[in-house]
């Protein structure tokens, strides 16, 4: 067991009678303050520690530090808080080891984790009381693993390999716990095991999407086979080419509000056709104008055989009332004659709005998957073990 | 959110029955004007 103390940070071994120094501070120029002073007591996890020890800690390879607090209970024994780019955890050393698999993965329990950091790290800087012989210098192998807001951690010396499961904690609740009254130092990135709250939600908005897509094809099922899809009027009429006009009979468009498809047919070949004009409500005089062309063509080129356009052309004409109405229309063409004809349906079926309404709700849901995968692709950009990157990276 | 996009969701799906029932085009891309002859290579390069 050991101290370090705060005023000439030496460490001491209290077992030893002679309260034998262990090492002066290596480096007593470079100190670090606690955020949460040393005998500061605060309620955490509904139990009431106190903090007993704080030490960092430097990733060899990076040099990145992290601060941990070292909280004692005496019914509860020894816990830890991890304070890691202004995010904390709560540490709770446990006996159970995790089945460590092929593809990086920890298993504990039915709870399968994600080796995120794996490195030797040193003590840094020690001050206060701990349970074992620590000094600064010392070092061990350390190894992460994820499943947000939950971390397994390893810790391996020449001696043993201790496990510790964490969680993260919102730093609201450390300041409220331990009644810091400084704001504490501000988030950046998002941390290895803080849950993300656009990830929390997915599975509910996902979930949703699923309902309300399901609601949308069965309203639009509903929809085609209810339309009446009336033919209202349709003929044939000669075309001996150029410039001429057509006025059709009068047709009833029967249903109070209601669509109506506009069809034109022409057997062109390498040509067009075309219409412009208007629906004309009888009774009201109510014009709808429109325009049209029927082109077809083909041909064969060094890509092999090519075709494009159609020999019909229709429009649809949405919300129209109920009355007696006519086509009045101009024609011409690109040299084509022969005939081309004109159908009229009332109530058509129409998928259009089944997809609007498709992409509508898809909207949210496309949002909250994008939100909550630059979490996760922010989270794994600390990490060398990112399943984001490719091995090219 | 979640309950955002409930009522917006479902909103959605109240002007899709609207539509059903009325013919409405909730959008509208081409209107009811439309198209002048291209002529070929319009689609085929």
């Amino acid at each position: 067991m050991t101290a370090v103390c705060d005023s000439c940070l030496s460490t001491i071994d209290v077992t030893d009678n002679n309260y034998r120094i262990l090492t002066q501070y290596f480096a007593k120029t470079r100190t670090f303050t606690p955020i949460i002073p040393l005998g500061t007591r605060g309620e955490l996890m509904g139990r009431r520690w106190e903090v007993i020890g704080f030490l960092v800690r430097m990733d060899l390879a990076s040099s990145f530090t992290w601060e941990e607090y070292l909280l004692f209970n005496p019914y509860y024994g020894y816990r830890w808080l991890t304070h890691n780019a202004a995010h904390w955890s709560f540490v709770t050393p446990i006996k159970e080891k995790p089945t460590i698999r092929y593809d990086r993965r920890a298993i504990l329990g039915s709870e399968a984790y994600r080796l995120f950091y794996n490195g030797r790290v040193e003590v840094l800087y020690v001050l206060g009381e701990f349970y074992w012989k620590v000094k600064g210098g010392t070092q061990v192998d350390m190894a992460d693993y994820i499943s947000p807001p939950k971390m397994l951690s390893s810790e391996k010396d020449e001696n043993e390999v201790t496990w510790s499961l964490s969680e993260y904690v919102e730093p609201d609740v450390i300041r409220k716990a331990f009644k810091i009254k400084e704001d504490l130092p501000r988030r950046y990135g998002i941390g290895a095991n803080q849950p993300s709250k656009w990830g929390a939600i997915l599975g509910q908005i996902g979930r949703l999407w699923v309902i309300f897509f399901l609601i949308l094809t069965f309203l639009e099922i509903c929809h085609v086979v209810g339309a009446s899809n009336k033919t209202v009027f349709s003929a044939t009429y000669p075309y001996p080419g150029g410039k001429t006009s057509v006025v059709t009979p009068v047709f009833t468009a029967e249903k109070k509000l209601a669509n109506l498809r506009i069809t034109f047919t022409a057997p062109v070949d390498n040509n067009w056709f075309y219409a412009a004009g208007e629906l004309v409500n009888k009774d009201t005089g109510e014009i709808y104008p429109f325009e049209r062309t029927v082109e077809y063509y083909h041909g064969v080129d060094s890509d092999g055989a090519w075709s494009e356009g159609g020999q019909s052309s229709q429009l649809l004409i949405g919300s129209l009332p109920e009355g007696r109405y006519y086509l009045n229309f101009d024609t011409d063409s690109g040299g084509y004659s022969g005939t081309f004809g004109v159908t009229v349906r009332r109530d058509v079926p129409t998928f259009a709005n089944y997809f609007w309404c498709l992409l509508a709700i898809s909207i949210v849901p496309a949002v909250v998957w994008w939100r909550s995968r630059s979490d996760e692709v922010g989270r794994w950009s600390q990490s060398d073990y990112s399943p984001y990157q490719s091995s090219d990276d | 959110m979640t309950r955002f996009y409930v009522i917006s969701s479902a909103a959605v799906c109240a002007v899709f029955i609207y539509a059903s029932l009325t013919g409405w085009k909730i959008i509208d891309l081409d209107g009811t004007g439309g198209s002048k002859p291209a002529g070929p290579g319009h689609y085929h390069k």
